[in-house]
C-alpha cells in the first residue's frame, strides 16, 4: 500500500506555479514503510545498498548534504549517528550511496528493510542529538496509518461511553445513524473485551470520586440542579426500612387536594415521557403531585457515571415521596464492576449476579411506611440483540421483586410490545382500540402517546392501591 | 465542531488525507481546504460561514484599493482612509455578532438605572465561534497592506488564511506574512513532525480536557459560587485555581491547534511561552497567548502612539490596549476590569523601571533572593487580576479579596491535596525546559508504529476518562 502511484500520475504542475518545487521528486514515497515494520522491532539498520523500489531511487532529489561529499567508504559507525545532526536532511535516494545514514532517516524515508546491523542500544539512541528524531519526522502515510489506527483503538475501547453519551441526546436522525454505527463497533469492543480497558480505568476513578460522580449528575438537567454544590458522600449506609415500617398492608391515606399524594418519578431517559405523562394524569385527578427526575444514559451497572441510589437517597429526603415510580434498565447491559474491583461482562456469570444485588439493594432502600414502589424495566427492543439483553434485565427485576412485596414491577412488553411481547411500533389504544404508535424511530424511545399508555398503565395500578377520586380508599 | 470530539477526529482524518494528496496541486489544494475549513464553520452555524465569506470579500477589495490608493508604497490619506472603513467595518462584525449581548445588556442596563425600563430585548444572535479570530486576522491583513508591510494576497490565499480550521476555534493569532507563505511551499510530505504534532495535541487535550474542566469542577466553580461560605486561604487557593484554569483552557486550545496544523505541513507561532515563570507583570505579558499580545501591540498600541508620542500618553495607550486585550478574552465588564487592573500594573512597572534607571542600583536584596521575590509577587499580581476576570461582578471580587486578605474563618472543604497537586504541577511545569522532553520523544520517535499506536490510544483512553462526561466548556469561553 504506497500512494506512491497516485503522485507519479498526478498532473504536471505548470511551470513557475509555487506547488512547483523541483526540490521534491514526483513519486514521493509518503508511506515509507514495510509490513514487517510494523510489527517488528524498531530500529534495524539498513545498508544503503540494501534500499529497493521506486522510490529509493527516484527523482533528481534535494541535494543532500553532508556525508555525500565525505566520501565515506560504506560503513556504517556510531560516531555517524551523532555527527551527522548538524547536516542537511538528505531526502533522496541517490544521495543514500554514502554512509551518512541516520536513525532519523528511517522515520521520515523508506522504513528499514532487515539489514545486518544491529542497532544501538536505548541509550545511545535517546543521546542522538537529532531534531528530526526528537520531532519524530515521518512520512505523512506512515502519520496517517497510525492516527486511524489509534482512532480506532480509542474507539473500540471507549465505544461504551460514547454510545451512552449519544444515547444521552435528543432523539433525531443523527443520533440513530450514530448509534446504528456504533452499536457494531460495541460489539466488537466488548467481544475483543477491549471496553475492560476503560471499566477499569473508570473503577480506579470511580472508588475515589463518588462525590464528583454525583455532582456532575446533580447538575445535569435535573429539576434540583442547583445543589450541585452540596458535597458529601451520600448516604450509602442508609438502612433498609425497618420491618415495621414495610406496612403494606397499611395502606396508604387518602390524598386530597390540600394534601396530595406525593409521587416521585426517576430514572433514564425513559423517566422523561413516562414521568410527563404520569405528572399530566395524576394532575387530572386533582389530588396527586408528580416530582421528575431523569439522567440520560443512566442506569444501576454505572454508578461512576451516575449514583442512582444515592439520588434515590435525596429525593426520599426532599420530597418523602409516598409513591415511587423508577424507570431503569435500558442502558444496564453493559459490563459491571463488583464490590472487590473486578469487572463482569453481561454474558458472564458473574454479572447477573451483581446487577440483582443492585437492584435488590435498591428496592430495599426504597421500602419505607406503606411507600408503593412502581418499578418499570425495560421494553423490548427492535435490534434483536438488544431485546434479548433488555428480557434478561426485566426478568432480573422480576426476580428481585418477587420477594419484595412493596414493589409492583410494570411488564412493560405487556404495555407497549407485541402480542407476543415482542418489538412493535404501534398498539392499539386500550380505550379507543385505534392503532396507536409508541415507538420512536430508534426503535428504542418511546413515544409521547407510549408515554401515556404505560402511565395509564400505572395509574390504574394505583388506583388499585390508593383512592384517588378523593372518597374512600381503596382495597390494598 | 469541538476538537476533542469523534465527529472532529474523522473530520481531520479526512482533511488530512486531501491535504497531503492534494497539495501537489496548489490551485485544487487551497479550493479544497477552504471548502474543508467552510464546511468547519458551518457545521457551527451556516451563517457563520457566509460571514466569513463577507468578511474576506470586504477586506480583499479594501486592500486591494489601498494598495492601488498608494502608488508609491508610502500611506496616502486615501489609503488611510480606506483602511480606516475597512477596520471599522470589521469592529461593526465584530460588536454585531460577538459582542451584541454585552452591548445590548449594557445599555439597557443604564437605561433602566435611569429610569428607563423599557421591555427587555431579546438578543437572539448565534455567536459563531472564533469570529474574533478571523476578525483579527482580517484587520491584520488590512492594516499591513495599507502600511505597506505585505503585498495584496489573490482573495483564495486571504480567504483561507482567515478561515482556515485549525485556528478558527481559539488562535493562535498570525499575521497573513506568516501563514501564507507557506500556502504557497510545498512542504515535503515524507517529513512530518509527528512526535511534536502529537505531544501538543496530547498536552492540549489534558489541558483544556482534563485539567480545566476538573479544577473548574472541584475548586473554582463553587469557591466562586459562594465565597461567603469559603475560608480565606481556600479563596487564595482558588484564586491560584482560576490562573491555573484559564491558562489551561487557552493554551490547551491552541495547542491542539498548532499540532494538527502541524501535521498538515503548516507552522504556527507558539502562543504560550511558560507564563506563570515570569519575572515581572511586563514579562508575563511577553509569555501569555503571545499571539494576541503581538496583535493587540501592533494593531493597537502602536497605531494609538505607543510609547513613542511622549510620555504622557504612554500609559493611556497601555490602559486602551489591555482593556481591548481584556475584551477579546470575553464580552463582559469583569473581562474588561481585568484589563484595566493589568493595565495599571504595567503602567506602574513602567514607572517604576524608569524611576529605577534614573538612580544608582542599589541591591537591597542578596540577587539570589531577588528573582524568587519578583517570581512570588508577579504570580500574585497576575492571580489576584484573575480574581477580577472570574467574580461574576465587582462585589464579589472585592469580596473574594478580602476574604483572602483577612484570611477569613471557614471552609468548604474545596481544597484537597489533590488539587493544590494539579495546581503546583501545572505552575511547575512551567520551570522545565523542553529540552528535559527530548529524550522521551525520541525514544517514542524511534517505536514501531504499532507501539506508537499503543501509546497514542492508551493516552486517549486516560484523557477521555479523566475527562468531564457531556460536551465541553470550551474555545474562547472557558466558562
Amino acid at each position: 500500500m504506497s500512494t506512491t502511484d497516485t503522485h507519479s500520475q498526478r498532473a504536471p504542475v505548470p511551470p513557475g506555479w509555487p506547488g512547483d518545487d523541483p526540490t521534491l521528486p514526483d513519486d514521493l514515497d509518503v508511506l515509507g514503510m514495510r509490513w514487517w515494520w510494523w510489527v517488528g522491532r524498531r530500529t534495524r539498520a539498513r545498508r544503503p545498498d540494501a534500499l529497493e523500489g521506486p522510490g529509493s531511487r527516484a527523482g533528481a532529489g534535494r541535494s543532500g548534504g553532508g556525508r555525500a561529499e565525505d566520501g565515506g567508504t560504506g560503513d556504517w559507525t556510531a560516531d555517524d549517528v551523532v555527527d551527522v545532526a548538524d547536516d542537511e536532511p538528505d531526502l533522496d535516494g541517490d544521495d543514500l550511496g554514502a554512509p551518512r545514514w541516520r536513525w532519523a532517516d528511517r522515520l521520515r524515508w523508506r522504513g528499514a528493510p532487515p539489514g545486518d546491523r544491529e542497532p544501538p542500544d536505548d541509550d545511545e539512541v535517546a543521546a542522538v542529538d537529532d531534531d528530526d528524531l526528537v520531532a519524530g519526522v515521518q512520512p505523512a502515510g506512515r502519520v496517517l496509518v497510525v492516527l486511524v489506527a489509534t482512532l480506532v483503538l480509542a474507539l473500540l475501547v471507549n465505544v461504551d461511553h460514547l454510545v451512552a453519551r449519544v444515547e444521552a441526546g435528543p432523539p433525531s436522525d443523527a443520533r440513530d445513524r450514530a448509534l446504528s454505527v456504533l452499536r457494531p463497533v460495541q460489539d466488537v469492543g466488548n467481544a475483543l473485551q477491549l471496553t475492560r480497558v476503560r471499566d477499569a480505568l473508570d473503577a480506579l476513578r470511580g472508588d475515589g470520586d463518588d462525590d464528583r460522580a454525583r455532582e456532575a449528575g446533580g447538575a445535569r438537567g435535573t429539576d434540583d440542579a442547583a445543589d450541585s454544590t452540596s458535597r458529601g458522600g451520600g448516604g450509602d449506609e442508609r438502612e433498609p426500612g425497618g420491618e415495621e415500617a414495610a406496612g403494606d398492608e397499611d395502606g396508604l391515606r387518602t390524598p386530597t387536594a390540600d394534601d396530595p399524594l406525593r409521587v416521585w418519578v426517576g430514572g433514564d431517559f425513559m423517566a422523561q415521557a413516562i414521568g410527563r405523562s404520569l405528572a399530566a394524569a395524576g394532575e387530572s385527578t386533582g389530588v396527586v403531585e408528580t416530582e421528575v427526575r431523569y439522567e440520560a444514559a443512566s442506569g444501576l451497572t454505572r454508578p461512576d457515571y451516575f449514583d442512582w441510589p444515592a439520588a434515590v437517597d435525596e429525593a426520599l429526603d426532599d420530597h418523602d415521596p409516598e409513591v415511587v415510580v423508577l424507570v431503569v434498565g435500558v442502558n444496564d447491559a453493559q459490563g459491571i464492576v463488583r464490590p472487590d474491583g473486578t469487572p463482569a461482562q453481561v454474558d458472564e456469570p458473574g454479572w447477573a449476579e451483581e446487577y440483582g444485588r443492585r437492584v435488590g439493594e435498591l428496592m430495599d432502600r426504597l421500602r419505607g411506611d406503606g411507600r408503593i414502589v412502581v418499578w418499570i424495566g425495560p421494553p423490548p427492543m427492535r435490534e434483536p440483540g438488544y431485546s434479548a439483553r433488555m428480557a434478561r434485565v426485566a426478568a432480573i427485576h422480576a426476580e428481585q421483586a418477587a420477594p419484595r412485596p412493596w414493589v409492583h414491577v410494570v411488564d412493560l412488553a405487556q404495555v407497549v410490545g407485541g402480542p407476543d411481547g415482542g418489538y412493535t411500533e404501534a398498539v392499539a389504544d386500550p380505550s379507543s382500540a385505534e392503532p396507536v404508535t409508541v415507538r420512536q424511530p430508534d426503535g428504542i424511545h418511546l413515544t409521547d402517546a407510549g408515554g401515556d399508555l404505560v402511565a395509564a398503565h400505572v395509574m390504574d395500578l394505583l388506583r388499585t392501591q390508593v383512592d384517588l377520586s378523593g372518597g374512600a380508599r381503596g382495597d390494598g | 465542531m469541538q476538537f476533542p470530539t469523534v465527529a472532529f477526529a474523522i473530520f481531520f482524518l479526512a482533511a488530512f488525507v486531501a491535504n497531503w494528496l492534494l497539495r501537489p496541486h496548489p490551485l485544487v489544494w487551497r479550493a479544497t481546504m477552504i471548502a474543508v475549513s467552510l464546511y468547519f464553520c458551518a457545521w457551527v452555524d451556516v451563517r457563520f460561514a457566509l460571514v466569513v465569506l463577507g468578511v474576506a470579500a470586504l477586506n480583499w477589495v479594501a486592500a486591494a484599493a489601498a494598495h492601488r490608493a498608494m502608488p508609491a508604497g508610502d500611506p496616502t490619506p486615501a489609503s488611510r482612509r480606506i483602511v480606516r472603513a475597512a477596520v471599522a467595518a470589521d469592529v461593526a462584525v465584530l460588536a454585531g455578532l460577538a459582542y451584541r449581548g454585552f452591548l445590548v445588556e449594557s445599555v439597557t442596563g443604564a437605561l433602566a438605572r435611569l429610569g428607563w425600563a423599557g421591555s427587555e430585548p431579546v438578543v437572539e444572535v448565534v455567536v459563531p465561534v472564533g469570529i474574533s479570530i478571523y476578525v483579527l486576522h482580517a484587520i491584520g491583513y488590512v492594516v499591513d497592506v495599507g502600511r505597506d508591510e505585505v503585498e495584496p494576497v489573490a482573495f483564495a490565499d486571504l480567504l483561507l488564511y482567515l478561515c482556515f480550521f485549525p485556528h478558527l476555534v481559539a488562535g493562535p493569532v498570525v499575521r497573513v506574512d506568516e501563514l501564507v507563505p507557506q500556502f504557497h511551499e510545498r512542504p515535503d510530505p515524507r517529513r512530518v513532525p509527528a512526535t511534536d504534532a502529537f505531544v501538543l495535541v496530547g498536552s492540549g487535550l489534558v489541558k483544556a480536557v482534563v485539567i480545566a474542566p476538573w479544577l473548574a469542577e472541584q475548586l473554582v466553580d463553587p469557591a466562586f459560587a459562594a465565597p461567603a461560605e469559603a475560608g480565606g486561604l481556600e479563596l487564595l487557593v482558588a484564586a491560584y485555581g482560576v490562573a491555573v484554569l484559564v491558562y489551561a483552557a487557552f493554551s490547551g486550545a491552541t495547542d491542539i491547534a498548532i499540532g494538527c496544523a502541524l501535521l498538515l505541513g503548516i507552522e504556527y507561532p507558539r502562543a504560550f511561552d511558560a507564563p506563570f515563570a515570569a519575572l515581572s507583570v511586563r514579562d508575563f505579558w511577553d509569555r501569555w497567548n503571545l499571539t494576541v499580545s503581538h496583535w493587540l501591540r501592533d494593531y493597537v498600541y502602536v497605531p494609538l502612539g505607543g510609547s513613542r508620542r511622549g510620555r504622557h500618553l504612554r500609559p493611556r495607550n497601555v490602559m486602551v490596549t489591555m482593556v481591548v486585550g481584556g475584551l477579546w478574552y470575553g464580552a463582559g465588564w469583569n473581562f474588561a476590569l481585568w484589563g484595566v487592573v493589568h493595565g495599571v500594573y504595567v503602567i506602574v512597572e513602567q514607572a517604576a523601571a524608569a524611576r529605577a534607571e534614573r538612580r544608582e542600583p542599589t541591591a537591597l536584596l542578596p540577587t539570589a533572593l531577588t528573582a524568587p521575590l519578583h517570581w512570588f509577587v508577579t504570580f500574585h499580581l497576575v492571580c489576584l487580576a484573575f480574581v477580577v476576570y472570574r467574580a461574576g461582578s465587582v462585589g464579589d471580587a472585592a469580596e473574594v479579596l478580602a476574604r483572602v486578605a483577612t484570611l477569613a474563618p471557614g471552609g468548604a472543604g474545596l481544597v484537597t491535596p489533590l488539587v493544590l497537586a494539579v495546581i503546583g504541577a501545572t505552575v511547575a511545569s512551567h520551570f522545565v525546559p523542553t529540552e528535559v522532553t527530548y529524550g522521551a520523544r525520541a525514544r517514542f520517535s524511534a517505536l514501531a508504529p504499532a507501539a506508537q499506536v499503543a501509546v497514542l490510544a492508551a493516552g486517549l483512553t486516560v484523557i477521555a476518562a479523566l475527562g468531564p462526561e457531556g460536551p465541553l466548556p470550551f474555545g474562547r469561553l472557558p466558562f
